[in-house]
């Protein structure tokens, strides 16, 4: 098995599960469990297509894969906050639409199904690092991502500094700590739970762009394939840390890898304990989490 | 001039009147306590000088100034601030982040901690305050949490700081720093509302002190001029005069609830009974008295099953029952009327006839072979309708539509369905008009009629004088003295609930 | 998660309300469902153009209107209460006269009724907004919303053939709409029933390739029975995690489900029960005497169905008439007290999840043994969490899931043939289901409308429960 490919896909495959656990991370930081990831992430994918293939630029597309991903995020909050709609069940609604409402989109719009390449539509171009380019081994893992890879990896320190560095972000935290502490402190509870879902949107719509346009440019039906809960499971895993969640994603994005490559030979350990292994991971996580809390209580 | 005048404050929620006409007034540079039992209207009255409840009527004057306190951030800018009995600090926030949340100072959009730490430093200095800027809030003591709560009442630059309960979770050297804190602060002439049960620090800190009862203002006194005792009973006891039950019986010798020496801690892992120990006789009615939040909460649950001691036992009827569930001691025969009618001892979205089986449905006559039966259910419940005397449509209704009284009256019927073996009521008749308490004492002397041993837990010195037989009562977790029938008065007992143990038994 | 909700304005189940200015709503509801009601009995049976069909539907609404209107009115009125003091005409549902205050005795029976109206009223409602939403959407799209709905009725419930599919689409649904309901009734927010379906399934398969020396009637029973349990069992996980270790159960369900979707797909596709040659991920077919026989001819459905209803009616006698059904309603309705009245709150929580999954593993059984013959790996299409959806539909209450899972069957089963007969893309039925659970979701809650301004801080739920 090849290493150097193995790392290189990794890191490729784990980027929009990175942008998808920032989202995840803002959405538990406000208090709230965010189902819908999964439907914003695949709109996100479906409109950096459409957008790029009829406005002729790639680019513009990606910028609006992640306006249609800010405006689900506010049609989530809409439904979740204003409404009261039930959290779960909201979440479920929206992925159901998305997933519907892409495929019927493409049918009613190109007539086609299951997969929508539309001529000259390039994909974003590789983004290839001046020096580290041609250095032996870290050059070919590193270097020639598609820019959202970069994107991706710049959302953590954002993320961070966003959320533990600006006031707008402390003030996200308290929400979803104590919201009756940040309203006694004239916070408005609302206003930072629309805020998070909406730039949670936001990061979804990129990262379902990366899925599209930055691989081979085209949208298939479903093609996120449950990333959306791969994310949250990082985000639930690392308590909402954001170094933490893009390691865990990191780890979920090699497990996805070596499981394509193991699923090309015999091997002893089967590829679906892999792809479960991320959900075992998290109920182990909050396991440990309460049990260390009722000791602390003294059971 | 008061520099705080709170003028014929009224609040009405459904079914309550928190406040009626009620008058508070605060000297500048005054530490003010205001005291009262459960539902005497302090929290109200705070709240809504906090502007979290608007009043029905009433004003309020801020150096003679006639003020409107739509929210609490009106009040804050006010300069009216206050520390919450739970805290409003979020736990993974450091120490400056919270005393600064909501007013950070900022560098653009960013958070400007240097200034941000230097500014808390520098009021942590300047107070007594010890602090570290930088620790997270979760990893501290609830002692020096409650300084990071009164730090951010000083960050904003708060005149009037209203503290509600601030030693419920202290220990006594935090206390003791506590009111150093609050004296500094008086000195440089802020003021204080105290809220509290504690007569102790009412005596040891506050200035003079308000008395709120059942939703009026009863009373202010100044504390140096006063007695613990006098203002132990201002708290208590009603309108109306409650005559003393003849006794018709001599006690039997029978023991049915043992307490031995138990010891058990709170929620927040303080120790609440330090090794309180008495016995309740058959057909007596022991009265517990004590001012709230001496451990008589922990006291109940400990006795229920919803909280085991660290030490110490618990028998019923000779049955050592210390580590058995609720169910377990129900069985066998104990009964309880809870404190928190509407939390604790009725589930409002039910039926009533649901509130009435639920500590009995699974067995025999309502339960045979795993099934209900609903014919004997609907029998007992309209048994019970009738026999109590409770106004409702029938037994489907939820029990959220009952007013008080019935909603206690279906309580009552539940627990003493049948004759329990030891029952313990607490507060029974808190919130019930005459007629309703009347009723529930005399179901409580019936009940001590048929042998039952009674434990009756109130801060109603009336209602305790009328129906025991002894009384106890618990200060700071243990029994601060016993008093026969014959020996008590209103005095004696307000002098041990005051803490005063040193009082003599004899006249 | 208590049925008490607040209910229904008056005004939607009795749209002239004595002097009430909110009548025009309701009004203009009831035309609303009159309009698509008729347009879709017309397209189907005599396909005119839409047009026709429009105008068809005009005047078949205000007659409907006109014809319905009175009988409705006639009948609520039948039930009105009138005070036996002064002779006022009251709502049903007041408690007492309006007018001189004399309390009315209570009438059980007609309370029922009225709660059961309700609960009707808002599922149309619920399901009648979003097909209009979805008829919009399909107007925009330049396709003929008339002629598609009638062809979705037509195929879910038009012929007996369509029927007969539209019931066997809703069986699974039963069984994890009741699975759900259970849990939720006791304030437990269980979404793992899809893996309790997983499960349930995988084992039913494993009994039917099995044991194939038994004859029918014991091996299809033991294959129920063992599907139940494997259900029940992995039901028992969460749940035991949330009564012994008070791990919030939302989260862990759901990973739950992806870890028991992973674990039969891989004990068929490259574990015990994998079958080489075999080009789908499928195991072994199950004994001919255990697969149902058929109910119905040209279609599929099968004797599970019959399973599904005598659910339902277990369910009823489990949560109205059990000691189990008791406390967990009772808990659901305030944990508190539950403990302070001696019930055993952590017990109840694991039975209750283990019926819970029961049922999901019962669901994942009946598909086996009545559809595929097999365990095929990842073949459920989202039964459970249609079930969680047609739960909070129908209220929590097993009569509610039933009507629910009837109605998203005729709607799943009429849509798969959409493709077909229009130019509909089938997704559409996918659509008008998101609608339709987002409608869900809301809950038709226009509270917002009013003018009481609700608590300020935001709905608040995660980490911890999300129950709404």
């Amino acid at each position: 098995m090849d290493i150097v490919s193995l790392l290189d896909a990794t890191l490729r495959i784990s980027a929009p599960l990175i942008l998808v656990g920032m989202a995840g991370l803002l959405s538990y930081q406000v208090g709230l469990i965010n189902i819908a990831l999964e439907g914003m992430m695949l709109s996100g994918a479906f409109a950096a297509v459409v957008f790029g293939y009829e406005l002729g630029s790639t680019w513009l597309g990606v910028l609006l894969a992640a306006a249609v991903g800010a405006a689900l995020g506010a049609l989530f909050a809409l439904a979740v906050i204003t409404l009261r709609a039930n959290l779960i069940v909201a979440g479920l609604a929206l992925n159901f639409l998305a997933t519907g409402g892409t495929a019927y989109l493409m049918d009613i719009l190109y007539d086609q199904s299951g997969t929508l390449a539309p001529e000259g539509l390039s994909k974003l171009p590789a983004v290839t690092i001046p020096l580290l380019d041609d250095a032996p081994v870290l050059g070919e893992i590193l270097s020639g991502h598609s820019p959202l890879v970069y994107v991706s990896w710049l959302m953590v320190p954002l993320t961070s500094i966003f959320l533990y560095r600006m006031v707008v972000g402390g003030h996200i935290r308290a929400v979803g700590e104590h919201p009756e502490a940040a309203q006694t402190a004239g916070i408005s509870v609302k206003g930072m739970q629309y805020l998070a879902l909406i730039l949670g949107g936001l990061l979804c719509g990129l990262a379902g762009a990366h899925l599209s346009v930055g691989d081979l440019p085209l949208f298939r039906e479903r093609m996120t394939n449950d990333r959306g809960f791969i994310a949250l499971a990082a985000v639930y895993f690392a308590a909402a840390r954001p170094r933490l969640t893009a390691a865990a994603c990191l780890l979920f994005g090699f497990f996805e890898a070596l499981q394509f490559r193991l699923q090309l030979r015999d091997t002893v350990l089967p590829n679906e304990f892999l792809q479960m292994l991320p959900y075992l991971m998290v109920v182990v996580a909050l396991v440990v989490i309460s049990v260390r809390k009722e000791w602390r209580k003294g059971w | 001039m008061p520099f705080l005048r709170m003028a014929g404050i009224t609040k009405f929620f459904p079914g309550v009147v928190a406040n009626q006409n009620v008058d508070f007034e605060v000297e500048e540079g005054e530490i003010h306590a205001l005291v009262g039992e459960n539902g005497a209207g302090k929290s109200t009255l705070m709240k809504i000088l906090y502007g979290m409840e608007k009043p029905d009527a009433g004003q309020i004057f801020l150096q003679d100034r006639l003020v409107t306190i739509p929210n609490p951030q009106a009040a804050i800018a006010l300069g009216i601030d206050m520390v919450h009995q739970h805290f409003e600090l979020v736990p993974s926030l450091t120490v400056a982040e919270n005393v600064t949340l909501g007013y950070e100072p900022r560098r653009g959009p960013f958070v400007d901690r240097q200034t941000m730490a230097a500014r808390v430093r520098r009021l942590s200095e300047q107070f007594g305050l010890q602090v570290e800027p930088e620790a997270r809030v979760s990893s501290l003591s609830v002692g020096v949490q409650q300084r990071v709560e009164i730090l951010k009442l000083l960050y904003r630059d708060a005149r009037l700081l209203i503290l509600d309960e601030p030693s419920a979770v202290l220990t006594p050297q935090e206390v003791d720093d506590l009111f150093g804190v609050l004296r500094r602060l008086v000195a440089e002439g802020r003021t204080a509302i105290f809220i509290t049960h504690k007569l102790r620090e009412v005596m040891a800190i506050c200035h003079r002190a308000t008395v709120l009862r059942a939703g009026r203002a009863v009373g202010t006194v100044r504390v140096a001029e006063t007695q613990p005792e006098t203002i132990a009973q201002m708290m208590v006891g009603r309108e109306l005069e409650m005559p003393r039950r003849q006794t018709s019986h001599a006690i039997a010798e029978r023991p049915r609830l043992v307490v031995r020496d138990v010891h058990a801690d709170n929620d927040r892992g303080l120790p609440a009974l330090r090794g309180i120990s008495f016995t309740v006789h058959a057909g007596e009615i022991v009265g517990l008295a004590g001012v709230e939040g001496n451990g008589q909460a922990e006291l109940l649950q400990t006795l229920v099953g919803l909280r085991f001691p660290e030490r110490g036992d618990i028998l019923l009827d000779g049955r050592t029952i210390t580590r058995e569930g609720t169910r377990a001691r129900r069985e066998h025969g104990l009964a309880v009327i809870p404190e928190d009618r509407n939390r604790q001892g009725l589930s409002l979205p039910s039926t009533l006839s649901e509130n009435l089986i639920a500590t009995r449905y699974q067995a025999a006559p309502f339960s045979r072979l795993g099934l209900l039966v609903p014919g004997e259910i609907r029998r007992f419940a309209q048994r019970a309708i009738h026999a109590f005397d409770v106004r409702v449509r029938g037994p489907n209704v939820a029990v959220k539509t009952l007013s008080g009284g019935n909603a206690q009256k279906v309580v009552v019927a539940r627990e003493l369905a049948q004759p329990p073996t030891v029952l313990i009521a607490a507060q029974p008749t808190r919130g019930l008009d005459v007629g309703a308490t009347q009723f529930v004492h005399n179901e409580l002397l019936r009940l001590r009629e048929q042998q039952t041993a009674i434990l009756l837990i109130s801060a109603d010195l009336d209602e305790l004088l009328a129906l025991s037989d002894r009384l106890l009562v618990i200060f700071e977790g243990a029994l601060a003295g016993e008093l026969d029938r014959s020996q008590a008065t209103r005095e004696r007992l307000g002098l041990l609930m005051a803490g005063r143990a040193g009082a003599e038994l004899h006249a | 998660m208590a049925t008490q909700r607040t209910p229904l304005p008056y005004w939607l189940i009795a749209p002239i309300l004595r002097g009430s200015g909110e009548v025009w709503i309701g009004v203009a509801l009831w035309i609303a469902i009159g309009a698509l009601v008729t347009a879709a009995i017309m397209q189907a049976r005599h396909r005119t153009a839409w047009k026709g069909a429009l105008l068809g539907a005009i005047l078949g609404s205000v007659g409907g209107v006109l014809l319905l209107a009175p009988l409705w009115f006639g009948l609520v009125s039948l039930l009105d209460k009138r005070c036996p003091h002064c002779r006022k005409h009251t709502r049903p549902d007041a408690a007492s006269c309006s007018r001189c205050d004399h309390a009315f005795a209570e009438a059980p029976r007609l309370d029922a009724f009225l709660a059961t109206l309700t609960n009707l009223t808002r599922v149309i409602l619920t399901i009648e907004l979003a097909l209009l939403a979805g008829g919009i959407i399909l107007e925009l799209s330049g396709k003929d919303a008339l002629d598609t709905y009638g062809v979705l009725f037509e195929w879910g419930l038009g012929t007996p053939r369509a029927r007969a599919n539209s019931l066997l689409a809703a069986t699974p649904i039963i069984f994890t709409g009741l699975g759900t309901a259970i849990a939720f009734r006791a304030g437990i927010f269980n979404v793992g029933v899809e893996g309790s379906l997983y499960m349930g399934a995988l084992f039913a398969a494993w009994v039917g390739f099995t044991f194939t020396d038994l004859p029918a009637l014991p091996l299809i029973a033991l294959a129920f029975a063992v599907g139940a349990v494997a259900g029940g069992l992995w039901g028992l996980v969460p749940g035991y995690l949330k009564a012994r270790l008070r791990v919030d159960e939302v989260v862990t369900t759901i990973m739950l489900n992806y870890v028991a979707i992973e674990f039969t797909s891989y004990m068929v596709q490259s574990g015990p029960f994998f079958v080489p040659g075999m080009a789908n991920a499928m195991s072994k077919t199950v004994a001919e005497q255990a697969q149902l026989p058929q109910l119905v001819e040209r279609s599929q459905l099968n004797a599970s169905f019959i399973l599904a209803l005598l659910a339902v009616v277990v369910v009823i006698i489990l949560m109205s008439r059990t000691r189990l059904g008791f406390s967990a309603r009772m808990v659901g309705d305030n944990p508190l007290f539950a403990r302070w009245s001696g019930i055993m709150v952590g017990r109840t929580i694991l039975l209750v999840m283990f019926f819970s999954g029961l049922f999901g593993g019962l669901a994942g059984a009946g598909q086996v043994l009545g559809v595929h013959y097999n365990f095929t790996a990842r073949f459920s299409r989202g039964f459970g969490f249609d079930g969680m959806t047609i739960a909070l539909l129908g209220r929590n209450s097993p009569v509610g899931v039933l009507i629910g899972a009837l109605l998203f069957g005729a709607l799943r089963s009429g849509g798969t043939t959409i493709e077909v007969f229009t130019d509909v893309p089938i997704d559409l039925v996918d659509i008008v289901q998101a609608l339709i659970i987002f409608f869900v979701a809301i809950d038709l809650n226009l509270d917002f409308l009013s003018r009481r301004r609700r608590a300020k801080t935001g709905p608040g739920a995660a980490p911890a429960s999300a129950a709404a």
